[in-house]
């Protein structure tokens, strides 16, 4: 049965129509990958060297303290990207294969889904850490084992979950007042956590506690699956309420302002789309990474921050700007759409929100006022040439998005071409330099000057930009919706 | 207002549509007739622009519509469901093409009021985006889209397609009416015979990508085309 299946992804992946593209994709996926897992194993040895060396805390009890909140945050993350694997499992609904095999291999999949087996690279470096400093072997397995298992149920809640936006909001609420709380010494959360936590190490027996959660978890999500079972439940989400809606002041701008309000109105109601910009609002917190590594400590790579911390959106959205109308590409085609008031929208959305996150960022200031400006610059760079570039790759970009699709589609379909992966050389590769370099022979002030005028001559020269992409967009018409059509 | 000149469509040494000459007049409102692969969906996109001819041309109002963008304010189409935005309610949508044909939120409201009954109280303020409505009602939300702004060609793939009875007697009627009442082209495409004569007032056949037939509409239409498919199967 199994390998039936995965014949079938085979077939899906090999019998593609951007086939080269693919894989090349997964080539660099496998390489993001590696490079996450170096981190997370990273993350082991901070976690447990941290505490011991600097702080001179027993890291048992240290971690115990944040684990409440690295599971609520591990469910939560998972709630927002994991993808439910129900897509798929609906042609074999009327082959003969017994139910419960389909739940079975449902409930399998979720445990290949990265955000399963990810974690482990964290806590197994973790246990040889343990093992490695003379910490106590049955103590230091039951205490890893019960995280690991733990966080499966974590993996079965998120089952439960979804669909349920409001709970899982009030979860991420309830902790967040929880966390302040404990910050300002009212109710300590993390008092509570290192007590329970601790006395998985302690008596190593106490394991028995989370392994029956865990089978208890087991029984009720296979019961859940199996009786949401059906087309009009569980494998096809709920049909949202529609609702004619629009941002009125922007329909005094005409066509652009219809533009605008379509986009919104996509982020707001397709998934796709709105797993998207929340995961462009992340990008928000890369700055944090200043932290982990003293490669961030040069000028560039501290501005190759501020491009991306200012730039989420900017790149997330808008690396995919024809294909996320790729459903209906035909259409915008025979409409009398003026091609730059198409892009011009985009365009608007694009830097409203650098600009937001120039001012959301300045929380980090609190590290220093030199970072923050660094992060302007970038922003600055963004808005005025960035935004061109990206909607300049975008002509090349023939990868087609589902919107319709209900299912979580994050990092199913990736959108990067041979041409976009060259446009980095001007998105990052050159203000990284002219930065870098400003700043060794001139300073701070000079540097972000540099950027803000680069931003400026490329904000001046917009227009004649977009008529270049336009020409590009015209010159890749057929093809591109030849390949929006199948895929 | 259309003229089609020695148009031809090669995939890969298939030739899937070859017509030396056709012309649709104003205010006509033609069938276009054939099996599957016949070439009717090509043709149609051959005239939106959506695909390049391998040689020839279509033009709208003696313009190509490859090389002016002209014609995208008289023509009005409804393909596939790649000309509907599934994550806008209806309303939206009309709003949405509205605008692109010039035509105020007002007007479009006021246009829409015509519809109640085609609509059959399930499009309008249903609560739904369209990408929650069944077949049927998308199709219903295409074809009005494409009238929206009275555009002086209307083409239409397949509109009988997946239309219960009753639908189909009412989009036959507003074709009718609509026909009568505007100097609209009609281009409409679809399988069922019977449903294309007794709209159309031309009807054009055909098949294997060829012209075979260009006929006014009479009482004997309906019987000289199935003869005609009659003896396709035959001839097999």
């Amino acid at each position: 049965m199994l390998q039936r299946f995965i014949k079938l992804e085979f077939k899906s992946f090999f019998r593609s129509s951007s086939l080269a593209a693919n894989i090349v994709i997964k080539i660099f996926q496998l390489l993001g990958m590696l490079y996450f897992l170096a981190m997370f194993v990273g993350i082991a040895f901070l976690a447990y060297y941290l505490p011991k060396k600097e702080l001179h805390i027993d890291p048992v009890s240290f971690i115990s303290k944040y684990l409440i909140y690295w599971l609520v945050a591990d469910l939560f993350l998972r709630y927002f990207f994991q993808q439910m694997p129900t897509q798929n499992i609906k042609p074999f609904l009327t082959m003969n294969i017994r139910k419960s095999t389909l739940v079975n291999y449902m409930i399998g999949k979720t445990f290949s889904s990265f955000f399963s087996w990810g974690g482990l690279f964290i806590y197994i470096p973790l246990l040889a850490i343990l093992l490695y400093n003379g910490h106590s072997v049955a103590g230091s397995f039951a205490w890893i084992f019960a995280i690991i298992i733990l966080s499966f149920c974590s993996n079965f809640l998120n089952i439960l979950l979804n669909g349920k936006d409001a709970v899982v909001w009030i979860i991420g609420i309830i902790l967040v007042v929880f966390a302040g709380l404990d910050y300002y010494k009212i109710i300590s959360l993390s008092l509570f956590s290192e007590l329970i936590f601790t006395k998985f190490y302690i008596h190593w027996w106490t394991i028995v506690i989370p392994i029956l959660i865990m089978l208890v978890g087991f029984f009720i999500v296979k019961k859940f699956i199996k009786e949401n079972f059906y087309l009009d439940k569980g494998l096809e989400m709920k049909q949202e309420v529609g609702k004619t809606e629009s941002i009125q002041f922007l329909n005094k701008y005409g066509v652009l302002g219809t533009f605008i309000n379509n986009d919104i109105r996509m982020i707001k109601r397709s998934k796709a789309a709105k797993s998207i910009a929340l995961g462009s609002f992340l990008f928000l917190f890369y700055g944090l990474l200043l932290f982990s590594s003293p490669a961030y400590k040069t000028a560039y790579m501290q501005l190759f921050m501020g491009l991306f911390v200012t730039g989420g959106f900017l790149f997330m959205f808008g690396q995919r700007v024809p294909s996320f109308d790729s459903s209906y590409y035909p259409l915008m085609m025979t409409l009398n759409v003026p091609y730059k008031e198409y892009l011009k929208a985009k365009w608007w959305l694009m830097i409203s929100a650098v600009g937001i996150s120039m001012i959301l960022a300045v929380g980090y200031a609190f590290v220093s006022w030199e970072l923050y400006f660094t992060f302007l610059a970038g922003g600055l760079y963004n808005i005025g040439v960035n935004s061109q570039i990206v909607l300049l790759s975008g002509a090349y970009n023939k990868n087609q998005i589902d919107l319709n699709a209900r299912g979580k589609s994050f990092g199913k379909k990736n959108n990067f071409s041979f041409k976009s992966i060259l446009m980095i050389l001007p998105q990052m590769v050159l203000p990284m330099a002219v930065f870098g370099a400003t700043k060794y022979f001139f300073g701070t002030a000079a540097a972000v000057a540099s950027l803000a005028a680069l931003g400026l001559i490329g904000f001046l020269f917009r227009e004649k930009f977009f008529d270049f992409i336009v020409k590009l967009y015209k010159k890749e018409k057929y093809s591109t919706i030849k390949a929006f059509k199948g895929n | 207002m259309i003229t089609i000149n020695n148009l031809s469509k090669v995939y890969e040494n298939k030739k899937v549509l070859s017509i030396e000459s056709l012309d649709f007049q104003k205010g006509q409102t033609i069938g276009l007739v054939g099996n599957n692969g016949a070439g009717k969906t090509t043709l149609f996109s051959l005239i939106l622009d959506l695909i390049e001819p391998t040689s020839g041309f279509v033009a709208i109002d003696n313009e190509k519509v490859n090389e002016s963008e002209n014609w995208k304010n008289k023509v009005g189409a409804f393909i596939d469901e790649t000309f509907l935005i599934g994550y806008l309610t209806p309303e939206e949508y009309f709003y949405f093409l509205g605008e692109l044909r010039g035509q105020t939120k007002v007007q479009v409201d006021e246009f829409l009021k015509n519809f109640n009954d085609f609509f059959n109280g399930e499009i309008l303020n249903a609560k739904k985006y369209i990408r929650d409505l069944s077949k049927g009602n998308m199709k219903k939300v295409g074809i009005i889209g494409a009238l929206i702004g009275t555009p002086q060609i209307i083409i239409l793939d397949e509109p009988f397609a997946n239309l219960d009875p009753s639908t189909q007697i009412k989009l036959k009627n507003l074709i009718r009416d609509w026909s009568k009442n505007s100097d609209s082209t009609f281009l409409i495409s679809s399988h069922d015979l019977a449903h294309t004569t007794e709209v159309c007032e031309r009807i054009v056949v055909i098949n294997k990508g060829e012209l075979v037939r260009d006929i006014e509409t009479s009482p004997e239409t309906l019987r000289d085309l199935e003869q005609y498919f009659a003896d396709q199967v035959s001839v097999i």
